[in-house]
């Protein structure tokens, strides 16, 4: 279970989370939307730890990662994988050393199979074929890119996924794949899943559950139907996406 | 009237006394976070065996990146301590001892100074704009949320390799400079090899030669230090990683000559003192 209590962050002179208080439990698949900026990867990031709140508290599980510090924090994140906006793939590596490296460097337990086959087997769960293994990621295309980095969360075998925007920049086909695939591992790996994205028709497809968030808050919450059936203003507009003679602006 | 002038100082001063104590609170922030970042570092230390390859591959790629320049330099600082030797020193002393002159000065100073500065530039800078792009592409935040320590996975490998790697290299300068001091004593000012040789034997010392490399390897780790340093605290796109690359090679060259005075005074005491 992932618990966020009252997060508060500001950056830049500006409140970017401003109370948001969010329970995930386990085994379902939360969709988080909002208009760009309004600090959805801020607040993945502070689920991560990778960012510190000015105040309130995101447990994992129980364990508080806005406390924890060095190793213990370390364990913590090794239970959540994090699908970055950007990828982030380590460019100095092919995309198998890429997979292989949380397994290597956290000295996973494999169970006495081989890395080779872990990695293969994990880009075949993402859709890549073996030809890929030795490239470097600035050679693949963007699409190919994040299920590059996919594959490289899961290879942690993480009980929590965090995807930042995953279809963005891909051709609907390449969305829609991704989007089976997110839910798929929900369903069949029991993985707990939250999903930044702009794209509603991914996102009424992957969410058990949809949170809106907007000025620093989460504005709504409800399942698909709830949020298409939706009276709220701000929420009317951004799930159906007009820009003239709405609350939300623009500039 | 005294104390309204007083206040009137004070108010107009305030800002640039603002500003000094902002500076020092800086500095005294930057210190500290480099600590922390050694000091994990250096707790990485015990995993440096199974991360080798990580390790290996540093010390490789520091040695041919930086060997080309390396020879270039000693062979040229020989040739000129060898000339400005002879220079300083006709009409006090034979020039034919120039052999010892020579060798006594890069193996203790030279060698391992002018290899730092010149190898700072190179290892420094090649640190700090990699693990600077790292860190604005996002790959650093990646390590973390895999729960890899970027102290162990990026900073002990380096940190490891230029300590040791420095001292190898001015190895190789040592011997290179000597060799350039030699072309110029023999073809430039007449001095026998035979000579030569006799000079820098008759002054040789083991430990001369070993508080040299000694020196290179503190040289070395504090090129490591300031290269990761400002390499991982670089923020904003490529011209965040243009600034923390020249700043790492600024620090890296500072702290090597502030190292070199300390260790100099530590190293090589002044006998009656
Ligand atoms: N490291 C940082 N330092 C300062 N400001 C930041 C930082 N990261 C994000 N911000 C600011 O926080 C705000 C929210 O950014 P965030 O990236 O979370 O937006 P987002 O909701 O993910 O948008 P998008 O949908 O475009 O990805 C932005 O105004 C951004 O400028
Ligand atoms: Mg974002």
């Amino acid at each position: 279970m992932i618990e966020i209590r009252g997060l508060k962050k500001r950056l830049r002179r500006r409140w970017v989370l401003n109370g948001v208080d969010f329970t995930i439990v386990d085994g379902e698949s939360v969709v988080i939307i909002g208009q760009s900026g309004t600090g959805k990867s801020v607040l993945l990031k502070h689920i991560m730890g990778l960012m510190k709140p000015d105040e309130g508290s995101v447990l994992i599980d129980g364990h508080d990662v806005t406390r924890l510090e060095g190793e213990a924090l370390l364990k913590v994140r090794r239970k959540v994988g994090f699908l970055f906006q950007s990828s982030a793939l380590f460019d100095s590596l092919t995309v198998a050393e890429n997979v292989a490296l949380p397994i290597t460097e956290n000295r996973l337990d494999t169970g006495g199979r081989l890395l080779p086959d872990i990695v293969r087997e994990k880009l075949h769960l993402v859709g890549l074929s073996e030809d890929v293994e030795a490239l470097k990621p600035s050679s693949l295309s963007g699409g190919m890119r994040k299920r590059a980095a996919l594959a490289r969360v899961l290879a942690m075998e993480p009980s929590y996924i965090l995807y930042d925007e995953p279809t963005t920049g891909l051709d609907p086909v390449m969305a829609d794949s991704i989007s089976h695939l997110i839910r798929k591992l929900q369903r069949e790996a029991k993985v707990t899943s939250i999903t930044v994205t702009h794209d509603m028709r991914s996102a009424y497809f992957v969410a058990d559950r949809i949170a809106m968030l907007h000025d620093g808050r989460i504005r709504f919450t409800g399942t698909p139907q709830e949020i298409i059936n939706s009276s709220d203003p701000v929420v009317r507009q951004f799930v159906e996406g007009f820009s003239e003679n709405g609350p939300l602006s623009t500039v | 009237m005294r104390a309204e002038e007083t206040a009137t100082v004070i108010v107009t001063r305030l800002p640039r006394l603002v500003r000094v104590a902002e500076f020092l609170i800086n500095v005294v922030e930057e210190v500290g976070r480099m600590a922390i970042m050694v000091g994990q570092a250096l707790r990485a230390i015990p995993s440096a065996f199974r991360s080798r390859k990580l390790v290996l591959e540093q010390m490789a790629q520091m040695g041919v990146d930086s060997m080309p320049l390396v020879i270039i330099i000693s062979v040229f600082t020989g040739a000129v301590a060898a000339w400005q030797a002879a220079y300083q020193i006709q009409g006090l002393i034979p020039v034919k001892y120039l052999g010892s002159v020579i060798g006594r000065n890069v193996m203790i100073e030279l060698g391992p100074v002018l290899t730092a500065l010149v190898v700072a530039g190179r290892i420094g800078a090649a640190m700090a704009a990699e693990l600077g792009t790292m860190k604005v592409t996002e790959q650093v935040d990646a390590l973390e949320a895999m729960g890899i320590p970027p102290a162990r996975y990026l900073v002990m490998p380096r940190l490891i390799s230029a300590t040791l790697m420095l001292p190898v290299l001015v190895v190789f300068a040592d011997f290179l400079a000597i060799l350039g001091g030699y072309l110029v004593a023999n073809i430039l000012l007449g001095i026998s090899t035979y000579t030569y040789v006799i000079g820098l034997r008759h002054s040789f010392e083991a430990r001369d030669l070993f508080a040299g490399l000694i020196k290179a390897g503190v040289f070395g780790m504090f090129m490591a230090i300031m290269g990761c340093h400002y390499g991982l605290r670089t923020e904003g796109g490529a011209e965040g990683v243009g600034k923390s690359t020249m700043q790492a090679v600024v620090a890296s060259c500072v702290s090597v000559l502030i190292a070199d005075y300390f260790l100099t005074t530590f190293l090589f005491p002044i006998s009656g003192q």
